[in-house]
């Protein structure tokens, strides 16, 4: 009977180990995000990272979120997978689109769009582009709506930059309905006061 | 004593073999066909005929009784529906649904009331029905229909699977195959030769998707039968499959679709079979294609349809389609654009050049998106044509003076790009 539940116990943890946790990012506490950036949280945000991608959340990653992207290279795509869920049944068919350093400012956000189209959002509609700045260096900000599969309104908005060939991102989420206006202004400061860990 | 348990168990294989023998494929469009249309006749002496090819209990408005398997199959459904009536990538557009559900309604007289139709924006060549009348069409299939009388065959193809029950069928086949395959595992099990079990499972796997492949074959037979009632031109039934297997041939490498695990007959065979039948009906060049009609009705909505279509990547095939829409003649400038687009966001080499020549073209043929300009600059920045990319965003924002991107693209002109 001890064999048993210890072979439990182990297929439990085996389980549990395969899955990213979550832990706390205090209020106040100056941490390196998606080992990339430098930032202060000002109200408390639960984290999680997978090699350059980090989520912050509050309420949980489909009611808002912070996604961190950091020193996409020229040629990679910017893996959903990670960050994104899918809203499809099978995979999409076709190679996904990628960065490239030459992209303008324009053709980052188109980029961001088809990302989200490809993982099955829809009616993904850039509302305004315009010229901000994104860690200390001139980029691009732009906000979007978009839909679930199942119709759920979200909105949100994308800031990012390009830095020696490398793109950095910071995309903020959320659901149309009370979340994304909830923690707007908290993620818009959050993210003013980011900076590159290793500098510019 | 092994030998004769061996034989008995290749005995039933063999019969369930047997049983994925189906009449020819030929026979089954034929049959379908002839049931509902009377092949030499005038088209008017079909009207008596059709209905009759429906299940023979099948009234219209009529649902399962709730103690059938197919009430089962229609409760799934209706909570799918419910579901889709709200997906975030249903078009709401209120004339292209009024549109579609008119020719709906022409191809079902009777049944019309029967019928849902959910336009979804996937850029696919696929619709579907389901046993409760709820039938998904989706944008693909609009894409790369040029006319009324295309659209009205795959209307007829799936409103000959619901008036034929064919998910009901299909669910029955499935039971009595699976039931007949247990039997033989156990059998086969116990005489020691398991083998015979697995070769079992794999011929009724492959008889249930034969019977699927029937059931397509006899909608398109049926449903030919169905658009020829409602006037229009049966070859077009056959011109969507020239056009499918355009786009498949234009894929390099395209690996073939297992004819035996397939649950629908090769495009080849739907083409040549839907136009051996279309040349027995007498008067068929009489019929109508509704070409301007459906052009008119799918131009407000078409350039998002191509749109969708680039985001697949697949760029063997988009461009094959684009030829063809160019061939059909229907706003040129558009498609020039979107091949431009193609071109622009691959990115490969010597895509700029095809690119920009590309928007020259659509730009002579006009009527082409305000977004245009601001591709036609993005691609000229990249050939290091500074002078001329912002002549083209000034020609943007002249165009689209409330363009999202506005702010950045005064931006790009102020600093000179």
């Amino acid at each position: 009977m001890k064999i048993i539940t210890a072979t439990a116990i182990l297929c439990v943890a085996l389980t549990m180990g395969g899955c990213k946790a979550y832990t706390l990012a205090p209020a106040g506490k100056p941490i390196v995000v998606a080992n990339a950036f430098k930032a202060t949280p000002i109200i408390d945000w639960s984290r999680v990272q997978t090699n350059n991608v980090e989520i912050w959340t509050v309420d949980g990653p489909q009611l808002e979120k912070i996604t961190f992207l950091s020193g996409i290279e020229d040629g990679s795509p910017l893996s959903p997978k990670h960050w994104l869920a899918s809203q499809l049944k099978a995979s999409t068919e076709g190679e996904a689109s990628k960065f490239h350093k030459d992209m303008g400012s324009i053709e980052i956000a188109e980029l961001v769009k088809e990302t989200f189209n490809r993982s099955g959002y829809q009616k993904f509609t850039i509302n305004n582009i315009q010229p901000d700045r994104f860690v200390d260096n001139d980029g691009v900000r732009f906000d979007f709506t978009f839909l679930t599969n199942s119709g759920l309104d979200k909105e949100g908005f994308a800031i990012a930059t390009v830095i020696e060939e490398k793109l950095h991102i910071a995309i903020y989420t959320g659901t149309k309905e009370y979340y994304f206006k909830k923690y707007k202004d908290t993620v818009e400061q959050t993210l003013r006061n980011l900076s590159l860990k290793n500098g510019t | 004593m092994k030998y004769p348990w061996k034989t008995l168990s290749l005995l039933c294989l063999g019969l369930v073999l047997t049983a994925c023998q189906t009449t020819s494929s030929k026979e089954t469009y034929r049959s379908a066909f002839e049931r509902g249309a009377t092949p030499g006749k005038q088209v008017e002496n079909l009207d008596k005929k059709i209905p009759s090819y429906a299940i023979a209990d099948l009234r219209p408005g009529e649902r399962p009784e709730l103690k059938s398997d197919e009430a089962g199959l229609w409760m799934m459904m209706d909570r799918a529906e419910t579901g889709l009536a709200t997906s975030g990538n249903r078009v709401n557009d209120p004339q292209l649904n009024d549109y579609v559900q008119k020719i709906v309604c022409k191809i079902a007289r009777e049944y019309c009331k029967d019928f849902r139709v959910y336009i979804m924006r996937v850029p696919n060549f696929n619709a579907s029905m389901a046993p409760n009348g709820t039938m998904l069409l989706h944008t693909g299939f609009l894409l790369r229909t040029k006319n009324e009388a295309q659209l009205s065959a795959l209307i007829g193809h799936e409103i000959a699977h619901y008036l034929r029950r064919h998910s009901s069928q299909r669910l029955k086949d499935t039971i009595a195959k699976t039931n007949a395959l247990a039997f033989i595992q156990l059998a086969s099990m116990a005489a020691g030769v398991g083998a015979v079990g697995d070769m079992a499972m794999l011929a009724t796997i492959g008889s249930m998707k034969s019977f699927s492949r029937d059931n397509e074959r006899e909608a398109d037979g049926y449903g030919l039968a169905l658009m020829v009632r409602a006037g229009y031109d049966p070859i077009e039934a056959a011109n969507i499959w020239a056009r499918v297997i355009r786009e498949r041939d234009a894929i390099p490498d395209n690996p073939q679709r297992n004819a035996f695990l397939s649950t629908h007959p090769p495009s080849d065979e739907r083409n040549k079979a839907l136009n051996d039948l279309s040349s027995t009906v007498e008067n068929a060049n009489e019929l109508r294609t509704g070409e301007t009609t459906y052009q008119a009705a799918i131009a407000a909505l078409r350039g998002g349809f191509m749109r969708d279509e680039l985001a697949k990547r697949q760029h063997s095939s988009t461009l094959a389609l684009f030829d063809m829409l160019l061939e059909d003649g229907h706003l040129p400038g558009e498609i020039h654009f979107y091949r431009g687009e193609l071109y622009r966001l691959r990115n490969d080499e010597g895509d700029v050049d095809k690119a920009l020549s590309a928007y020259r073209k659509a730009l002579a043929e006009g009527n082409v998106p305000a977004e245009l300009y601001k591709s036609h600059g993005l691609t000229l920045k990249r050939a290091g044509k500074k002078d001329a990319a912002r002549m083209a965003f000034s020609t943007y924002l002249e165009l689209a003076p409330h363009a999202a991107d506005r702010k950045m693209i005064q931006f790009m002109i102020e600093r000179k790009l």
